[in-house]
């Protein structure tokens, strides 16, 4: 199969699905080889790379304090298995003394378990062939975009929706300060959400926790706005760089219930 | 943002070097420095203690060959990186199992544990930040997602048919665990800063 050209950008969007499809390890291996020459030199793909393996180093750790703390010694494969989540959860419900509690000599024997396995195998235990994952994950990205064109084309959905849920944000003020939430009470599944850059802000985006992420424009007054139809509890971002600084708000509660 | 780097291409990069430029060799380590990390990371076990050094191993066979002029083709750099990390730490793994029987487990705690403290106070760190990240998930089903995924190493469709979730629920989790640990980091960066 012929794989695009690593030398060659491609757009954010197809990024973000290459990049979703290859930490849910749905990529082959040649194209998982080849997505990881891919993002070597791409700090924002890079970033997210090192977020996921904190993630999974955090838990893999997390579980190790757990069996530590439960006075047993178990190595660390097995620590994984037999603690689960029902180690993870202790490990919450005992924060404070799992946060110091990783025994020495579990240690020892977690590192000679990892000395004595082999390293992880990035291929995924599902091999659909080549040409199957790249056309799916086209069709991914391509509905990523479609739907996004379409969202407020849907023939199910009035023309006209008065008065929808307006959720406005303030990303110069601090980000616990609560939003402004208009029309709380309204019917419409979408919801009209603006938020307040700072002067001088630049390439504006937007990423909701779905995955999708699509580049803002500020209007003249220092706005950006998008309409979205929220699910209970989702969470949005908005990232945006002033000179050679990044800057993030979290956009809670943009379901803008109470 | 989106054109990181493209003002000089791998096979500029690897010209210098081949010239005998110091400057070039130093452009090459800042900018390969940390997708070299994050793909050897992928390629070894979590709280590996050698990820400092299979970096600086992968790092310095590659500059070799490029002063050597060795690289056939310099604009596939990204992808001959990828291929030595893959070789190092396969290669290492390898090694480990052939003398793990007989190696001590004291022994190679000495090795792995006090040669690097600073990744230990890191994973130590990145531990007590999941465990606040795992504290926030209101739901046991999602944490036994995130454990089932990471630590079990599932497939994210074997994930979904076990709990009985659909998919969107899947990324959403996932997505909202990674962004948010995201955001402890970079707290926690800041106020050790």
């Amino acid at each position: 199969m012929m794989l695009p050209d690593p030398g060659a950008r491609m757009t954010p969007w197809l990024e973000a699905v290459w990049l979703q499809r290859y930490l849910e390890r749905q990529l082959d291996a040649e194209e998982a080889a080849w997505f990881e020459a891919y993002l070597m030199d791409k700090p924002e793909l890079v970033d997210r790379l090192e977020a996921d393996s904190d993630l999974r180093d955090g838990l893999a750790e997390v579980s190790r304090g757990a069996a530590a703390g439960s006075g047993r010694r178990v190595p660390a494969a097995q620590a994984v298995a037999a603690t689960g989540v029902a180690g993870a959860e202790a490990a919450v419900d005992t924060r404070a003394a799992a946060a110091g509690a990783v025994a020495s000599s579990d240690k020892s024997t977690a590192r000679a378990q990892l000395s004595r396995t082999a390293p992880r195998n990035i291929s995924p235990r599902r091999h659909f062939s080549n040409t199957l994952a790249w056309a799916a994950s086209l069709i991914v990205g391509v509905g990523i975009g479609w739907t996004s064109q379409r969202s407020t084309s849907q023939p199910d959905l009035p023309a006209l929706m008065a008065s929808p849920t307006r959720i406005v944000y303030d990303a110069v003020r601090d980000e616990r300060t609560p939003p402004r939430i208009e029309h709380a009470d309204s019917k419409s599944p979408y919801v009209l959400i603006e938020v307040a850059v700072p002067p001088g802000a630049e390439h504006v985006r937007v990423k909701m926790e779905n995955g999708f992420e699509q580049e803002l424009v500020p209007s003249p007054e220092g706005f950006v706005s998008f309409l979205t139809k929220p699910g209970e509890g989702d969470i949005g971002f908005i990232e945006y760089t002033i000179g050679s600084e990044s800057r993030r708000l979290t956009l809670h509660n943009i379901t803008g219930r109470k | 943002m989106a054109a990181a780097h493209s003002d000089v291409t791998s096979a500029d990069l690897a010209d210098r070097i081949r010239s005998g430029d110091k400057a070039a060799e130093s452009e090459f380590v800042r900018r390969f420095e940390p997708g070299v990390r994050a793909v050897v990371r992928r390629h070894t076990r979590p709280g590996e203690a050698m990820v400092d050094d299979f970096v600086q191993d992968v790092l310095y066979q590659v500059l070799l060959k490029l002063r050597a002029g060795e690289l056939r083709d310099a604009a596939a750099l990204p992808a001959y990186l990828r291929a030595t990390i893959v070789y190092a730490t396969t290669a290492e793994y390898r090694r480990r199992a052939s003398h793990g029987e007989s190696a001590s487990v004291d022994a190679l705690d000495a090795i792995a544990g006090d040669s690097n403290p600073v990744e230990h106070l890191r994973a130590r760190q990145i531990a007590t930040q999941v465990r606040s990240l795992l504290a926030e998930l209101p739901i046991a089903r999602d944490r036994a997602l995130l454990q089932r995924f990471y630590l079990d190493e599932r497939s994210k469709d074997e994930v979904c048919a076990e709990l009985g979730i659909e998919s969107d629920h899947f990324h959403r989790v996932v997505f909202r665990a990674r962004e948010r640990l995201r955001e402890l980091v970079e707290r926690a960066g800041a106020q050790d800063a």
